[in-house]
């Protein structure tokens, strides 16, 4: 970022802790692409850093009211961005992501009558489920699991109908079969 | 949190600085709740304390939130009036007593410091290019507000005399600004 465009947002950021609100689209236009990147660096995963950016772009604005103007706005924004990050890795850290905790104990033979008959009812129940989606989560969720044409979409736009079309399957899950989660 | 489309984000971002900017007046606006409390201990009218601070509680911190010069007059208003819930509520407790409270004195010493706090909030608008007269309300509101949780002691009369002083005092200013203007 040059010194311009540095100055203009300690300039708005000072503008919105007076509340300003016009100078809200200004800091949003020059804060988003900058935390991305940033956030990018940290984590090697464009899309994971537009998760934390958002959630850092938020928390920023949602303390700009505290903002004190003796100090540099992108630098303060890249604490906040840091410690979202680190937050978040935290947070998904000590979920288990080892592999091996979720192997089954012993390989199981995919051919015994009772594996056949297992997969058979799983694939039943699955169907029955998929089959009480909506026409516009089911569309999503076939687009997603083969490889066939996406719905005329954005990427975030495709992914948030994903993740609500994968919860409403949880939900019809859970409603038939109840939780079978474990721990 | 998931990923939120970026139609979507922006009005979501936008609410989140409204809501940070209102739990910061919130905390701002604390001074409120303190001259509440210490007006309940005092004068014994929980009703007339709690609306009266209720109001000043929610005035202070919709001007805090809101910002720009509203938030500037709500924090001299918040000082001034300090001053003015002290002063009447330090003289009639330590220093008239009960034999001297005559209505003249409680009169004269509640519309003596609503008129100082008036004179003070009047001088520091003096530095101000614009909107002096929209600070000068606001601040004298807040202050008024402010300066009656401490006349509640007296009744109404107490009361009135506070807000006469900080209008006699701020009114004329505003008057002659806005007539050289």
């Amino acid at each position: 970022m040059d010194d311009a465009t540095r100055n203009l947002l300690n300039r708005r950021m000072a503008a919105l802790a007076d509340g300003e609100r016009v100078a809200f689209d200004p800091v949003y236009r020059i804060l988003w692409p900058v935390l991305v990147r940033f956030v990018t660096v940290l984590s090697r995963d464009r899309m994971i850093a537009e998760d934390i950016a958002q959630q850092a772009l938020m928390r920023i604005l949602g303390r700009a009211s505290t903002f004190d103007r003796t100090k540099d706005a992108l630098a303060w924004s890249m604490t906040i961005a840091v410690n979202e990050y680190r937050s978040n890795r935290r947070k998904f850290g000590n979920r288990a992501t080892d592999p091996r905790e979720w192997a089954l104990p012993e390989p199981i033979d995919d051919e015994t009558p009772e594996a056949i008959a297992l997969r058979d009812n799983l694939r039943d129940a699955a169907r029955a489920v998929i089959g009480q989606l909506r026409p516009q989560d089911l569309e999503v969720v076939v687009a997603a699991l083969y490889d066939v044409q996406r719905p005329p979409l954005l990427a975030a736009a495709f992914r948030k109908r994903l993740q609500r079309a994968v919860a409403n399957t949880r939900t019809l899950w859970k409603r038939r079969h109840g939780d079978d989660r474990t721990g | 949190m998931a990923m939120i489309a970026p139609d979507k984000f922006r009005q979501r971002a936008l609410r989140a600085y409204e809501w940070g900017r209102l739990r910061h007046a919130a905390v701002k606006a604390w001074p409120a709740l303190l001259l509440t409390t210490i007006s309940w201990w005092l004068c014994h009218e929980p009703v007339l304390s709690f609306a009266i601070g209720g109001s000043l509680f929610a005035l202070a911190t919709g001007f805090f939130w809101y910002g720009r010069v509203a938030a500037r007059a709500a924090n001299a208003g918040m000082k001034g009036g300090m001053i003015a819930f002290a002063v009447p509520v330090l003289a009639f407790h330590f220093y008239f007593a009960h034999d001297c409270c005559t209505l003249t004195t409680m009169l004269l010493i509640n519309a003596g410091c609503g008129l100082g706090v008036g004179v003070l909030l009047s001088i520091e608008t003096s530095p101000m290019q614009i909107q002096r007269n929209v600070f000068l309300l606001f601040a004298s509101v807040v202050a008024s507000i402010s300066g009656m949780l401490g006349c509640i002691l007296f009744g109404p009369m107490g009361l009135a005399g506070m807000a006469a002083g900080v209008l006699l005092a701020t009114a004329p200013v505003a008057i002659y600004r806005h007539a050289n203007a």
